[in-house]
């Protein structure tokens, strides 16, 4: 049997630039994320994997990275919060998110935006009741959602413009 | 973040997997990990080695040929939510799929790996007892066949040294049709009550086949054999499925209950998902002769 | 009527609601959580704890723990005095058998959760693993569980030393109470409870704390709280240090709601931990670890009798408030006394006594959590109105339309004793209107009269609304503005933002008295170096109290810029005008200056310190009461007694709004709030004290698919008790929700025999058998 605790090597595409890290078999990808490449973006809001402060994409689809050891995802490309956009451009969905107040703490906002992007990646004009479904593993103790389901709504293919005033 | 530390391994192939299984006290598989992660981070399951099977891509696919669906071992609940020849041929398990958990770990857990760890609030499982899925599962002597009935669970079926490598469901000729129901749990989003229904008429519209599974009320998901009979052999038009529904009674002591949801809370939700399923099912049939 | 200038207050609400200037960073994953934080050396922390609600320490073992690979050191209660001082009360009651929590247990652990023991590893996962090995010998007591069981003879005891489970005993009141129900045609009592509920902010507790000195103190602590000034405070008095020696910062915040208020025995058992051993260290709590330790919510049972005449007018309110404290004091005091003084909502109510008792139980202590109380005293007195309602036979808005008070009521003396001294005086409200647009809104009578034939066809739809009134605001905040070499401003107020929106609430309000372009103003909080006082963002009270303070400061910066511009232009200061970032003189074109160069020049010579300013509100009424009208349509499924939240409305009056958006955001976050207590957040303990609601697998947090598209309607009643004449807004979303949803699944269930009077609603637990009357 192998030792416990024998680093295994792990390569990964991380927000476009490939990286091989060393990990313990029973690290998250989430802790490697953030305490190995820096990147803080992906938030932990829960031991259970309930909350999806810390989704991120994984060959592009959302994950839950303290869900996913980063030993699985050798070979595999993940984008970050922090890869969606670069300089002052911000992603569509980042900007419907500052446009509709979408974010009060903002704890819960990477893991939203991320679950977002996925979404509209394979639904484009998701309903109102498809995006409550989409955001049921995330979780948001400041928003009440309102704003943040306002702010998917816009993005939809088929929604002209913002929604009603409340 | 996991406490203990553990061994890891990523065979390329199942024999290399079967292998590590064999070689190390205290393996399990590890596919999606979407049960068995949260698991260890809570500290309740502590295996020595993981068997990362993901590398094995010979598990990677879904088949669908008429009525019989095979299921790799690596084939996700978004993958069956979203294969339109599935939704065409059953689509109970886009239906079903679309009521477990959340996307991000659709995107990840597995039906097989659902089947293999029968998690009393599972939703799969209900499906996997509805369906009768056949598993075929790899060990050191070689796959076998494994039907899944009404007194066979997945889970029993397969020893620690084994894989599933893969589950097949044929769909009965003639009239047929299925539905999945659950009322989630408010926190954990698992089923408190979940049910399955699948049921064959015959052109006279007699259930010729009727298969009901329940989980998140009873210890391990299972199907109701008693319910089951008192429609099989009846013609449906004439039956009170409310009846039918409210006449649970033999595993009431079964029935399990917690904090959130007593057990007779939770035997009330199953009669109403017993009712309402077959209601839908029969509705099915009726709009789709 | 008013002590302030009109001219300075805006009798409109201001649609200002821009961009928020701090989502940039956090839609970029560029926030700084205090998880975040890097800091060269660091170690991790981990609590070994009871896993039990009362028991005998009598032993730790910690030979196990010592041998974990990478574990650095393990301290118990022992090893050092600060980690067996007993954490510092804020204020003190008279008369109370005040019991404080230590730093580390000693003896006796007095809730599940208490930490006896810490493991100091190299890493978060090297510590909690020696954590795993730790042995804490304990010997199980008997616990306190139930708060009312706890006031019988033959409980056991949370304190072994103490006569019985009472912390004390406040009475509180006006008017004679007892000739009102003697007088009364009618008398209708009730028994209400809450349950414990979580804060279950999304960033769970952490703390940081680096001794190294680099920036000049001795100790220099990072967490997400709610009141750095006070955590400086409850160090330095543990370590024996003075305030000025430490330096406490909350970085971004993911979320307060109260609980995060508070000092808590890990940060003072890090910072005493990292100046012992001189190393920076760190804690955060994994979910399980915060909903257990972080302080609770709510925890209340109330009897209450209301006395009217036969025209349902309220004569007098009597009530007996027993409180769950936890095991410790001081934080649950504030919460029943704010439950008491909301009792009285906003009618006119001419005599009550309440008498309340505070219990010691063997579960975690208790803190406000969004609504501080208020919510249950409007919970309470809004389900009394209906009981009474009901009793004679009145539509329930009816009885709350003849007991409201009247916009030419204000202000208005409640005679209600207040705890600053004299009596709670209302400033402000227009409540009757607010009752009125929630009805048109909701559109009331037509679902009523829907509502038979909607049964009918299985349809079990029902309407509440009630009304709600929030304290907000309190004591004094500071406003301090400099301008910085390179042209801009820097704004600073002590207490920090946990989500609210303040850098830009307060960025707009001083950009818009000092007349300069938001897009000069750098905001910083939340950081005991940038301003020495801070009270804490929490009652509601920052819009009210540090909004006035930027405001001032505004006022006065401009001033300071204009004295700075005519030295340097050579005009008189009130020749000066302010246009974009130019100072220019008044019907000289051409003759201005940029502030970029104002700046240049003063920094050159020495001479920036001249445009600064300190501004402190610190108003003689530091209160504002918000209010409105809150109405929800439900839909309920009778088999599976699930409830379905239709439409919610919120008719919001909370005088001036800075920002629309923000306000509507809280308004929003606390409805969710409300709703989640409402029905289905409970923290449950087990007999013997353990917590079963442990994780979020068990703890339900309110989801996107089950909060309702949240309706806000905004009626504005200036307060004329400050200058801007703003009413906090932060928690009226929570505190209207309760009866609200109480109302609206009663009278979805009509015909059934349910009664929603305990928190939070659970439909099965009734048998929803039909009324004998409604039988058929």
């Amino acid at each position: 049997m192998t030792p416990a605790d024998s680093a295994i090597e792990v390569r990964l595409r991380v927000n476009g630039l490939d990286r091989e890290i060393d990990v313990d078999p029973c690290r998250l990808l989430v802790e490697v994320l953030r305490d190995d490449l820096g990147l803080t973006g992906a938030h932990v809001g829960c031991d259970s994997s309930q909350c999806g402060a810390c989704v991120v994409l994984l060959n592009g689809l959302a994950a839950k990275a303290c869900t996913v050891l980063a030993a699985q995802c050798n070979e595999s490309e993940v984008t970050t919060i922090e890869g969606l956009s670069s300089g002052s451009e911000l992603h569509r969905v980042q900007a419907a998110f500052q446009e509709h107040h979408a974010l009060q703490c903002g704890f819960c906002t990477p893991g939203m935006i991320m679950t977002t992007v996925d979404l509209l990646t394979t639904n484009p004009s998701p309903t109102e009741a498809e995006i409550t479904e989409a955001l049921h593993g995330n979780l948001c103790r400041c928003t009440g959602y309102v704003n943040i389901v306002r702010a998917v709504l816009s993005l939809a293919a088929h929604s002209s413009s913002e929604g009603g005033e409340g | 973040m996991i406490p203990t530390g553990c061994s890891y391994h990523r065979p390329q192939s199942i024999d290399q997997a079967v292998d590590a299984l064999t070689s190390g006290s205290g393996a399990v598989i590890l596919a999606g990990g979407q049960s068995l992660i949260p698991l260890m981070k809570l500290g309740q399951s502590r295996p020595a080695a993981l068997v990362d099977v993901a590398g094995i891509a010979s598990l990677r696919y879904l088949n669908v040929e008429g009525r019989r669906i095979a299921i790799g071992a690596l084939t996700t609940a978004r993958d069956l939510e979203r294969s339109t020849d599935l939704a065409a041929a059953v689509p109970v398990f886009a239906q079903a799929a679309k009521q477990i958990a959340d996307p991000a770990v659709r995107a990840r857990g597995t039906f097989v790996g659902a089947l293999a760890f029968g998690d009393p609030g599972g939703d799969w499982p209900a499906i996997g007892l509805a369906l009768e899925a056949t598993l075929e599962v790899c060990g050191p002597s070689g796959s076998r066949q494994v039907q899944i009935g009404a007194n066979l669970t997945p889970w029993e079926a397969i020893k620690r040294n084994e894989i599933i490598a893969s589950a097949t469901i044929e769909v009965p000729d003639g009239r047929t049709a299925a539905v999945y129901a659950k009322v989630r749990h408010p926190a954990s989003g698992y089923a408190l009550v979940g049910v399955a229904v699948l049921l064959t008429l015959d052109a006279a519209g007699v259930c010729t086949r009727c298969r009901i599974a329940a989980t998140g009320a009873l210890r391990r998901p299972a199907r109701l054999p008693t319910i089951e009979a008192s429609i099989l052999g009846s013609n449906l038009d004439g039956l009170d499925l409310e009846e039918v529904a409210a006449s649970l009674r033999a595993p009431l002591a079964g029935i399990t209950g917690d904090a959130y949801a007593g057990s007779a809370q939770r035997a009330q939700l199953l009669r109403v998902l017993i009712h309402r399923t077959l209601h839908q099912t029969v509705a099915k049939l009726t709009s789709h002769p | 009527m008013t002590e302030f200038d009109q001219g300075a207050r805006v009798n409109e609400i201001r649609h200002e609601s821009g961009s928020r200037t701090e989502h940039f960073r956090l839609i970029r994953g560029d926030g700084r959580f205090t998880a975040d934080l890097r800091i060269a050396g660091l170690l991790h922390a981990a609590f070994v704890r009871s896993p039990i609600g009362h028991a005998r320490l009598v032993g730790v073992s910690t030979q196990e723990a010592h041998q974990c690979p990478g574990v650095e050191a393990v301290f118990t209660s022992g090893e050092l005095p600060a980690l067996s001082a007993q954490l510092p009360s804020p204020f003190e009651i008279p008369g109370f058998d005040t019991r404080l929590q230590s730093v580390l247990a000693r003896e006796e652990a007095r809730h599940a959760g208490e930490a006896a023991a810490v493991v100091i590893g190299t890493g978060a996962q090297e510590a909690r693993t020696g954590a795993t090995r730790l042995e804490l010998e304990l010997i199980p007591l008997p616990a306190v569980i139930d708060v009312e069981k706890a006031l019988l003879p033959d409980s056991p005891r949370t304190y072994s030393d103490a006569a019985g489970n009472l912390a004390g005993r406040l009475t509180r009141g006006f008017g004679d109470v007892d000739s009102a129900f003697k007088q009364a045609q009618r008398v209708v009592s009730r028994r209400f409870s809450a349950a414990r509920a979580a804060g279950a902010a999304m960033e769970p507790r952490c703390v940081v704390v680096d001794p190294s000195g680099s920036d000049g103190y001795a100790l220099t602590v990072y967490e997400g709280t709610q009141a750095p000034h006070a955590v400086r405070r409850s160090i330095a008095k543990v370590l024996g240090l003075a305030d000025k020696d430490v330096r406490v910062v909350a970085p971004d915040v993911g979320g307060g709601f109260g609980p995060k208020g508070r000092t808590y025995p890990e940060t003072v058992a890090l910072a005493a931990i990292a100046l012992a051993i001189g190393r920076p260290l760190r804690w955060e709590a994994s979910r399980s670890e915060d909903l257990l330790t972080t302080f609770h919510g709510r925890g209340l049972v109330v009897q209450a009798d209301i006395a009217s005449d036969e025209q349902g007018h309220v004569l007098g309110l009597r009530a007996r408030l027993i409180q769950d404290c936890g095991a410790y004091l001081p934080t649950a005091a504030v919460v029943p006394l704010n439950t008491a003084q909301h009792l009285l909502g906003p009618y006119r109510i001419p005599a009550c006594r309440f008498d309340l008792e505070l219990v010691y139980t063997n579960k975690t202590p208790i803190s406000p959590l969004r609504g501080g109380g208020r919510e249950l005293g409007v919970f309470v007195l809004e389900r009394m109105l209906d009981h009474l309602a009901d009793a004679l036979d009145l539509d329930p808005l009816e009885i709350r339309a003849r007991n409201l008070l009247q916009p030419e009521d204000f202000p208005y003396d409640t005679g209600y004793p207040s705890r600053a001294g004299g009596t709670v005086v209302y400033d402000s409200g227009q409540y009757p209107a607010c009752l009125e647009t929630a009805k048109a809104l909701v559109g009331y009578d037509d679902l009523c009269a829907a509502q038979e034939v909607d049964r009918q066809a299985g349809i079990y739809r029902g309407v509440g609304i009630s009304m709600f009134l929030e304290s907000t605001g309190l004591e004094r905040e500071r406003a301090r503005a400099e301008l910085t070499p390179g042209g801009r401003v820097q704004l600073m107020v002590g207490s920090p933002s946990t989500g609210q929106g303040h850098a830009t609430s307060f960025s707009q309000v001083f950009a818009r008295e000092a007349r300069l372009p938001i897009s000069l103003i750098d905001y910083r909080s939340g950081d005991t170096h940038l301003v020495d006082t801070g009270i804490g963002t929490f009652a509601s009270r920052m819009a009210v109290i540090a909004g006035n303070a930027a405001a001032a400061a505004g006022k006065a910066f401009r001033e300071r810029l204009r004295e700075a511009a005519s030295e340097e232009l050579e005009a008189a200061a009130f020749d000066i005008d302010l246009a974009g970032s130019v100072l220019q003189v008044a019907g000289a074109p051409g003759r201005g200056i940029s502030l970029e160069t104002l700046a240049g020049r003063l920094e050159s010579r020495g001479h920036l310190a001249k445009v600064a300013v300190d501004e402190e509100f610190a108003p003689e009424r530091p209160t504002s009461f918000a209010g409105g009208a809150h109405a929800a349509v439900v839909r309920i499924d009778p088999e599976l007694r699930s409830i379905e939240i239709e439409r919610y409305v919120v008719v919001h009056d909370c005088g001036t709004i800075l920002n629309q958006a923000i306000v509507d955001g809280q308004i929003h976050g606390g409805v969710a709030h409300g709703l989640g207590n409402a029905l289905g957040e409970a923290l449950l303990y087990a007999e013997d004290g353990s917590l079963i609601s442990d994780s979020f697998l068990l703890y339900p947090i309110p989801r996107a698919a089950w909060v309702p598209k949240i309706e806000v309607k905004h009626l504005a009643s200036p307060s004329p008790f400050n200058p801007l004449g703003v009413k906090g807004a932060g928690e009226g979303g929570t505190i209207g929700a309760l009866a609200t949803i109480a109302r609206a699944v009663e009278h979805a269930l009509a015909p059934f025999d349910v009664t929603c009077d305990d928190l939070p609603i659970r439909l099965h637990d009734s048998r929803l058998v039909p009324h004998a009357a409604n039988r058929q």
